[in-house]
């Protein structure tokens, strides 16, 4: 582990990431021919403060995690911390523009939905790389504390311009999305298609058909928006085929059912939250282990979500976004006092103590990935969890001092338990594009609209 | 040539609101000019201004196709087959902030096509020999007749017709007559392959969505059949598919006239459901649709989660008397709002000399609008600013980038008594005057309600003082209160076109291409002189509805 990064040793990988190129790709195609590789996008509302930063002492190596990411503690060699990372523009106060281009790089789509004007990372990878593997699922999209939508605000996945990943909030739809058909526990499925899986087969087909009698009749826009029913009438017929065929990962002890119990899906109340969390994050795991899909999404709340009362915030004060993480930037009214469950705390405490429950959430999944034995090392080391807020520290509603987190991939080639601190800002493109690196694409350049911003300098071995 | 500049001055602004780093409440240019005509527009700074003159832009859309949504869904099956199908197990609605049911959020993934598969399945296994049989069109035919492979041709062409909303093509007939010969002697049942029909039928797109994409795909400009008008009439106006009486005009080519499109719009609008649609407007152009899931901070308001469900019943009685067909602008604004009487206590006040209570006037005096439009915890005039700019006026207001502390956050100083005065620290603050002065000064006047409905006459013993101004409007003035509002965005010019472009929005589904769209002038000055019902039947009837551009 090491802390701030020196100017020179960022010009020499800066400088000599093209020469390193061919390096690079023969040991990212190492790494996609080894273990199967996984990512999971993360987002967490409001982003984080100043107090989610680990502390860096010249006394002792690495770096040491405070209050928000104290769940976190034993997992620090999984974690990869960038400073001075701003996204690469602005709009209003930065929700909408940081939501939209957190994953994305893009703008917006229209000056009417402020969806993002391009696909997110992990459709890029999808599309373009092996990550998906043999999986029957390419990705689910899942969420807590937050009844899904797909508003501006309730999305940060898109698989084209104007193409919002609408999150499930409910479990138990989500488990029929990513096991039916699948038999828990079973050692091979029939090699023999039912009738009733042939009868579906035919009209698929049929249906694709009549889809694309009807792209002929249509705009380019209009055809890509139809395209997406192909694509899913597609998915359908590779599931029906996944039926019989079983993954040998699937053998896995983790392997097993998420026991969905009927619960309500309260926002406002922590127990309820934690509960729907964890659900999602078991369901997660388990598709991993399963090997159904590679990759996954998991929101928490939205964009600017209020939470009213939740942890006890005391009434009168309004919701989290309003009275609590608002407060987090100036340095007087952080400590306006504010009630919690019963007790007297300054403002910047109780955003601490907001921001750690959903860290804890994605704490529980990277423990329980590490957790899971994958060749040498752990599942943990073999997905990436990329994780981040729409706007910039102490919820600063800018584009500036962005917060993303990564966590595991160690076989990726991420240099992790790292806390980078580059001496000159640096574009969450880049970040992007390193992970693009990390799963294979070593050829790209640049992501969204920096097409050419290059890698991040250190975060990859 | 002025299109051309208009839409290119459009795309110019917009690009440049992106590529500033950072917007600030300064340099957000909120100013509005007086009414200009439409080339003198087209040269202004910013988005906001209403529309001007008719002719300025086409009239057609996009060929496009537009989703059923899962209420649609749901009619069109019943229409179909006579089922009933719950579809509350289907993926959650995309609802992009605009409308909910747009054109453009109609997509199908993964989760909802097998949504739509599971269905169809189980709909098709459920039907018994009898009901296949009853779907075939023929009155020659004995009633209770047997299937057998015999009916197929008549069987699969009225099984399309009724699906499909339209008379089936070779293409379709050949199509499914594979289908069926394809589930022949497949499992020993010999209903496996009406079935087999059935079930593909319910997971076409021919089915799911409603297509706008005319007859020939060779040709750019061109008009929709007269069945795809009949669908489009029908879901938007009464949110279920087209009976057969439409079904049957489409078949005599009635709908492709102008007499005829007048005629069966007419017809449409006079039944039950045509009001229910203008309601369901209403309350999603208010953003009411999901009111009922509006929480406000508890121990402050402890009444508003019971209250919620008698507010949105006095909304929409108050828009059913007043927004419904026979409902004009004035009256909609105007109109003293009778309370309910389970209301009377919860929102208190003083009777006025109209028997009202707490002064409630007009759609703004709705508790539910108030409170759909108001903080967890306060009133924010700035919120309630930014609703009537938004949805009244139709006018963009960026936000500030919180440069300066958020107001809020003066409620640590204890210094400000009232909601208003906290408020009035904008005025102050150069950097958040110009856009505050354009939202707070119309949000002060409704400072008699509090954040959930309820009507007040002090703030922490402060008596209220409810003026304020409106300004960058063609109604600009000083405002007593919101009635003073009200009565000005009724005599609004602005406001009437604003609200012809909502609907427009709402009902073809699809975000204007840019000003001067004819659909909408034609409807602002429907309205200006009528009832919404001729705000309906003017974009209803307006070439929107039957030409199409088919894009590259």
């Amino acid at each position: 582990m090491s802390g701030a990064i020196a100017r020179r040793d960022l010009l020499k990988s800066a400088v000599g990431g093209l020469l390193l190129a061919p390096f690079l790709r023969q040991r990212a195609l190492q790494a996609q021919n080894a273990m199967p590789k996984r990512l999971v996008l993360v987002f967490t509302p409001d982003s984080h403060p100043r107090e989610w930063w680990p502390e860096v002492s010249a006394n002792k190596p690495g770096f040491t995690l405070q209050g928000p990411l104290l769940d976190f503690v034993g997992l620090e060699q999984h974690l990869l911390f960038v400073r001075r990372v701003d996204h690469a523009w602005s709009f209003d106060n930065h929700h909408e523009a940081g939501v939209a281009q957190l994953f994305t790089g893009q703008r917006f789509f229209d000056a009417a939905t402020h969806y993002a004007n391009g696909p997110s990372i992990d459709q890029v990878l999808l599309q373009t790389t092996a990550l998906r593997g043999g999986t029957p699922i390419p990705d689910i999209h899942l969420c807590a504390a937050d009844r899904g939508g797909g508003d501006k605000r309730h999305v940060c996945c898109y698989s084209g311009p104007g193409l919002p990943i609408v999150r499930e909030p409910d479990p138990a739809k989500a488990f029929i999305n990513l096991f039916g058909g699948f038999s828990f526990g079973a050692s091979a499925a029939s090699n023999a298609p039912s009738s009733s899986a042939q009868a579906r087969r035919l009209a698929l087909r049929a249906n694709t058909a009549e889809l694309r009698r009807i792209q002929a009749f249509l705009g380019q826009e209009e055809r890509a928006r139809l395209e997406l029913h192909v694509e899913s009438l597609r998915e359908l017929e590779i599931q029906l085929d996944a039926s019989t065929v079983r993954s040998p990962l699937a053998s896995s002890a983790e392997c097993r059912r998420v026991d969905i119990q009927p619960f309500e899906r309260n926002d406002q109340d922590e127990a309820a939250v934690r509960r729907w969390s964890k659900l999602q994050v078991d369901l997660i795991v388990s598709a991993f282990a399963c090997d159904r899909t590679r990759v996954a999404e998991l929101g928490f709340g939205y964009s600017g979500s209020n939470h009213v009362g939740m942890l006890g915030l005391s009434a009168g004060t309004g919701g989290w976004h309003d009275a609590i993480a608002h407060r987090s930037l100036d340095n007087v009214t952080r400590e306006t006092p504010v009630m919690l469950a019963g007790k007297n705390v300054s403002a910047s405490q109780a955003f601490v103590q907001f921001d750690r429950l959903w860290a804890s959430q994605i704490a529980y999944l990277a423990r329980r990935l590490s957790q899971i034995p994958e060749d040498a090392g752990s599942m943990l080391d073999n997905t990436l969890i990329y994780w981040g807020a729409e706007s910039g520290t102490d919820h600063n509603h800018s584009p500036r001092d962005m917060q993303y987190l990564l966590i595991g991939g160690r076989n990726l080639g991420f240099a992790t338990g790292q806390f980078l601190q580059p001496p000159e800002i640096q574009s969450a493109h880049k970040l992007h594009t390193s992970v693009l690196h990390a799963f294979g694409r070593t050829e790209a350049r640049g992501f969204g609209i920096e097409p050419e911003c290059g890698p991040m300098p250190g975060l990859l071995r | 040539m002025l299109q051309v500049r208009s839409a290119l001055v459009h795309k110019a602004l917009w690009l440049s609101l992106l590529l500033a780093p950072q917007i600030s409440c300064q340099g957000a240019d909120l100013s509005t000019a007086p009414w200009l005509p439409a080339e003198a527009m087209a040269m202004q700074p910013m988005q906001d201004r209403p529309y001007v003159a008719a002719g300025v832009e086409p009239a057609a859309l996009r060929a496009r196709t537009w989703k059923l949504t899962h209420r649609q869904y749901a009619a069109a099956v019943k229409a179909f087959i006579g089922a009933e199908v719950d579809t509350s197990d289907f993926e959650v609605e995309l609802d992009n902030g605009v409308y909910p049911n747009m054109s453009s959020s109609g997509l199908v993934r993964v989760s909802l096509a097998r949504s739509y598969y599971d269905s169809a399945e189980r709909i098709a296994a459920a039907l018994t020999a009898e009901q296949l049989s009853a779907l075939i069109d023929d009155p020659a035919r004995p009633a209770r007749q047997a299937l057998t492979p015999a009916q197929k041709p008549a069987f699969v062409a009225s099984a399309i017709r009724r699906a499909f909303r339209r008379p089936p093509t070779q293409e379709d007939l050949d199509t499914y007559a594979e289908i069926f010969d394809q589930q022949l002697g497949a499992d020993g049942d010999e209903t496996s392959p009406f079935r087999a029909v059935i079930r593909t039928l319910l997971s076409s797109p021919f089915f799911l969505y409603r297509t706008e994409i005319g007859a020939d795909p060779a040709q750019q400009a061109f008009e929709l059949t007269d069945y795809e008008v009949a669908s489009l009439l029908s879901f938007s106006l009464l949110d279920d598919p087209p009976a057969q009486e439409l079904l049957q005009a489409a078949a005599r080519g009635e709908l492709t006239s102008q007499a005829g499109l007048v005629r069966h719009v007419n017809a449409l609008l006079d039944t039950p459901e045509a009001a229910t649609g203008l309601q369901t407007f209403m309350l999603q152009w208010l953003k009411l649709q999901r009111f009922l899931e509006l929480d406000k901070d508890a121990p402050l308001f402890p009444e508003f989660r019971a209250m919620r469900p008698a507010m949105l019943q006095e909304a929409l009685e108050y828009l059913a008397a007043n927004g419904g067909m026979t409902g004009t602008w004035t009256g909609l604004l105007t109109t003293p709002i009778a309370v309910a009487p389970g209301l009377v206590n919860y929102y208190g006040g003083e009777p006025s000399a109209q028997g009202d209570v707490g002064q409630r006037l007009g759609v703004l005096g709705l508790g539910a609008v108030i409170a759909a439009h108001s903080r967890l915890n306060g009133t924010s005039p700035t919120q309630r600013g930014l609703f009537i700019r938004d949805r009244l006026l139709c006018q963009q207001i960026h936000l500030p980038p919180d440069t300066v502390p958020n107001i809020v956050e003066t409620l640590a100083t204890g210094l400000p008594k009232t909601t208003r005065e906290m408020y009035e620290m904008h005025a102050r603050e150069p950097a958040c005057a110009s856009c505050h002065a354009r939202l707070d000064g119309i949000g002060f006047s409704f400072e008699h309600f509090d954040a959930s409905g309820r009507y007040r006459n002090t703030e922490n013993g402060v008596p209220i003082d409810a003026s304020g101004e409106l300004v960058d409007s063609d109604v600009d003035g000083p405002l007593s209160s919101y009635s003073d509002l009200a009565r000005r965005l009724a005599n609004s010019a602005w406001a009437t076109e604003c609200m012809a472009l909502q609907a427009f929005r709402f009902y073809l589904g699809q975000i204007e291409a840019d000003r001067g769209t004819p659909a909408v002038v034609a409807a602002r000055t429907a309205l200006a002189g009528g009832t919404f019902r001729a705000l309906v039947t003017a974009l209803m009837t307006s070439a929107s509805v039957r030409q199409r551009v088919r894009q590259p």
